[in-house]
């Protein structure tokens, strides 16, 4: 093994980690704040990529140019369903809630099933195919792309909840919610925002990802359990964990790729995964402030 | 462990019993006389699936529903159980009967390995982590070459190789197995075992303190649902005789076992059933429906769920439960019958004698109890340092300090809550320092809570009963009931003997936890700010009870932060401070040290008295 594979490895982990950590940023978010395990959250990833998929092919607009406006139809379609359904189970309820998105997951991928069928559809621009290569290594240039989009985004979301009275407020909900009703924060409000930035954030992901995957109904379950891991790793509703719990799991991923069989990638993730949580249940980073 | 005294408090026992009994085994031959008239090939298999769905449903229901551990991965068990009876007969030949056994051990196994450490873990993370199991199994049996696997035909043989071209035959075998399940599920209701997972449930910590071995109850109920869940799937895997990795382990087999006991009613020996008599007709009918067009029967079975989640959060029989029976006499009995048929228990006749011999073991003054150079931190913060205390026989000690003074860390640490990061404690000259809590309680060491921890949905009696179900001092199963009722009555709760816990009072949840520690007949009670909450005639009461119980030869250690009252109570008072002892001894000689003064009052008014 050369040190350029081992390298380009190690660079192919980053470029996914930093992609990962929009969709583990969302996820923690929800958990953090509403106390929900969103089961759909990478379903709406996926309807984020049929989304960009139909404006990118249909009127020629470029992927990232359609990131936020994308984002923005996900988090509309987020706070239908956190008004609409989530609010409307009692609070504390884990059993009602979990299965209310697994419902919204099945509905979702199965909607997309039924519209646009089983076969992948990808969106292919000038930058899907074409690499970078500084010092020997091959960096896609839409992996770069998305993952520059991505970091940018995740500073904004960061100045977003440590800089804005409504980011603090979603922080003092994550914290207590009796405590911060009492200091006359919209708790129920505050949910509905929460959970509208967690499925935007993953509408955003759906472009930047759909750049060097195709779109498939069932994309998300690839997806799922790399979110979880992430979120775990990080310590369950901290973003900042989250965000490096996202690239631990793109250098395992990667990494595990040099010395495993292609079908057992996922083997040493899940793996990792459940030695994580047997081992420290609270996340490998001890960050213990939420969100 | 005996819980007879649950029975004998019970009239009628046989006849409830054999009522109790009868109705599974009434449901079973209606339902085989049903399938029986069955020719129809899609019908004959929803009863096949119905069966199915409903036996899998109540494996799970023992794990996730009693003992109140989600598992988001029971595909683990079903899939394991198909495939190690299909490679056994792909590779070896082997029969699917012999493979039957070798899948339940398989999955049995699987259980024990698996939930060993995961059940260790609490809540969201125990469901988080049963998550990937399935997932792994999955992606390793793809990789071994079994993406699509054919069982081996054997059409001249059918019953030798579970081989039928009649579906009536699966459902048969699924019909036994779910009555078994339901046989079983009505046993453990009225076993203590209701009992030792009903507390696992609503509170691990005080189940624990009553002596629970609370990792090993979910690990049994884990084994137990996991290995008959195998069972299942190897029969399942024959009749659907092409099998792939996602049927058997995918999502939507976990999902499918959870929802049918959420649609029923999660924790009700009948609600998986109910459930899947709802679920699986409706989603077999919407697969004839819509079943040409590739994910459209899914998309309905998922807005389905949604409408019953939100129409019945809790399930059915929890929306049944709340209808009011004055206006319906069947319903009445139905809903009783569908919670368990819980007895009222009526007090005994006041006989006076509310005195709970205590469990003397040491001669009055020996050391029960030693703790040596104990000491806790938290990180960096330091909560006791070096904490030496000889608790001895028969002693009523007053354990008091300002707020964050470390008193509740030593109960943690006394009663193997919480482990020290330096010391050693000794439990009549043996070391204790690292016993689990439930042990240091079968020991006889029984403690309150600062904040109360009842079991809610359990009634006052049976909270009081589950104190003495465990441990050493273990109450024989005919005293079962007068050692129950004695402490309830002591503290005056046996007027509400039959109320659920939740809906006491804060000073009577108090009272409920003295009366549980005191029904174990404890050797060592140690209470956390007992008196906090309660008024003037309350505390005088309490105070009284707890020296009827130090002259029976109990040994009493009291925390609270109030030094006047526990000065006036208490022979011994300790006295503790930023987590170090500052003063040991009688109260009157404690009350007037310097160093206390200042640790109260502050150091202003230790010069003023100068």
């Amino acid at each position: 093994m050369s040190l350029t594979t081992i390298l380009q490895a190690i660079v192919g982990g980053l470029l996914l980690g930093g992609i990962y950590a929009l969709l583990a940023a969302g996820l923690t978010l929800i958990f953090g704040v509403m106390r929900v395990i969103n089961f759909a959250q990478a379903e709406f990833m996926m309807v984020g990529m049929f989304a960009t998929y139909v404006l990118a092919t249909g009127l020629g607009i470029d992927p990232l140019l359609l990131a936020l406006p994308i984002g923005g139809i996900l988090a509309l379609l987020g706070m239908v369903l956190a008004q609409g359904l989530l609010e409307r189970v009692p609070r504390g309820d884990h059993n009602a809630q979990l299965i209310l998105t697994l419902g919204v997951s099945l509905v979702l991928q199965n909607l997309m099933l039924v519209v646009f069928g089983p076969t992948p559809r990808p969106v292919v621009r000038p930058y899907t195919n074409s690499y970078w290569t500084p010092f020997d290594l091959f960096i896609n240039e839409a992996r770069l792309f998305a993952c520059l989009a991505s970091l940018v985004i995740m500073v904004a979301l960061y100045l977003f909840l440590t800089r804005t009275w409504t980011g603090r407020a979603m922080r003092a909900t994550a914290d207590d919610p009796v405590a911060a009703g009492g200091v006359g924060i919209n708790v129920r409000r505050t949910h509905v925002l929460a959970f509208m930035v967690g499925t935007g954030l993953a509408g955003v992901a759906g472009t930047l990802i759909v750049t060097f995957t195709a779109a498939a109904p069932s994309i998300g379950n690839d997806f799922i359990i790399i979110m979880f891991l992430a979120i775990v790793l990080g310590g369950l509703g901290s973003v900042a964990g989250a965000t490096l719990g996202a690239f631990v799991v793109g250098l395992v991923q990667s990494i595990s790729g040099l010395l495993l069989p292609l079908q057992l990638q996922n083997v040493m993730l899940f793996v990792v995964f459940v030695l994580i949580l047997l081992v420290r249940p609270q996340g490998l980073f001890g960050l213990r402030q939420r969100v | 462990m005996a819980a007879g005294g649950v029975r004998a408090a019970r009239p009628c026992a046989l006849q409830s019993r054999l009522r109790a009994y009868s109705v599974p085994v009434i449901a079973f031959v209606i339902f085989v006389a049903i399938v029986g008239q069955i020719t129809d090939f899609y019908l004959s298999r929803l009863a096949a699936l119905i069966a199915f769905w409903a036996a899998v449903g109540m494996t799970w229901n023992l794990i996730g529903g009693y003992a109140g551990q989600l598992s988001l991965g029971h595909a683990a068990f079903v899939g394991l159980g198909g495939y190690v009876a299909l490679v056994l007969q792909q590779e070896f030949g082997i029969m699917p009967w012999v493979g039957l056994l070798a899948s339940t051990v398989a999955a049995a196994l699987a259980a024990l390995i698996v939930g060993a450490p995961t059940l260790r873990l609490s809540g969201i993370y125990f469901s988080l982590a049963t998550l990937a199991y399935p997932l792994i199994l999955q992606v390793l049996f793809t990789y071994w070459g079994y993406q699509e696997a054919l069982i081996p035909a054997h059409p001249e043989s059918p019953f030798l190789f579970m081989q039928w071209r009649d579906n009536r035959w699966y459902a048969a075998i699924f019909g036994t197995i779910l009555i078994f399940c339901w046989l079983a599920t009505v046993f453990l209701e009225r076993s203590h075992w209701r009992y030792l997972l009903t507390a696992v449930r609503e509170d691990e910590a005080a189940a624990s303190a009553v002596g629970i071995n609370t990792w090993l109850v979910k690990l049994w109920a884990f084994v137990i649902s996991g290995s008959i869940a195998g069972m299942l799937g190897v029969i399942y895997a024959q009749m659907l005789f092409v099998v792939t990795p996602e049927t058997m382990f995918g999502i939507g087999v976990s999902v499918q076992a959870l929802v049918v006991n959420l649609v029923g009613g999660v924790g009700y020996a009948i609600g998986p059933l109910l459930g899947t008599l709802i679920a699986v007709p409706i989603s077999q009918a919407l697969e004839a429906q819509f079943g040409s067009i590739s994910g459209a029967a899914q998309l309905v079975y998922g807005l389905v769920l949604i409408v019953v989640v939100l129409t019945i959060p809790r399930g059915l029989i929890d929306e049944l439960q709340r209808i009011d029976p004055s206006r319906h006499p069947t319903l009445g009995k139905l809903q009783a019958w569908l919670t368990r048929g819980t007895t009222d228990v009526t007090p005994p006749p006041a006989s006076g004698v509310v005195a709970v011999a205590a469990n003397a073991s040491l001669a009055k003054g020996e050391v029960l109890l030693n703790a040596e150079g104990l000491g806790k931190a938290y990180g960096g913060v330091i909560a006791l340092r070096d904490f030496n205390l000889e608790i001895r026989q028969h002693e009523f000690i007053g354990i008091v300090g300002p707020n964050g003074a470390g008193k509740t860390t030593l109960f943690d640490l006394l009663t193997g809550f919480q482990r020290p990061t330096s010391g050693r404690l000794y439990l009549r000259g043996e070391n204790v320092t690292r016993s689990a809590p439930y042990r240091l309680a079968r020991s006889g060491i029984r403690r309150t809570f600062q904040i109360p921890r009842p079991f809610g949905r359990l009634s006052v009696y049976e909270n009081a009963m589950l104190g003495g179900l465990v441990g050493a001092t273990e109450v024989a199963a005919s005293s079962m009931d007068e050692a129950t009722w004695r402490p309830l009555c002591a503290v005056g709760l046996e007027h509400l003997a039959n109320k659920p816990a939740e809906s006491l009072g804060p000073s009577q949840i108090r009272l409920l936890e003295v009366a549980r520690a005191l029904v174990s007949r404890p050797t060592l009670l140690l209470l956390d700010e007992p008196l906090a909450g309660l008024d003037a005639s309350e505390v005088h009461e309490l105070i009284n009870i707890l020296r009827g119980q130090q002259t029976e030869g109990l040994t009493i250690v009291l925390v609270d932060h109030a030094i006047g009252t526990v000065a006036k109570i208490v022979e011994r008072l300790v006295v503790i401070d930023n987590g170090i002892l500052i003063a040991d001894g009688a109260p009157v000689e404690v009350t007037r040290m310097p160093r206390v003064i200042e640790a109260y009052l502050g150091s202003r008014w230790d010069h003023a008295r100068d």
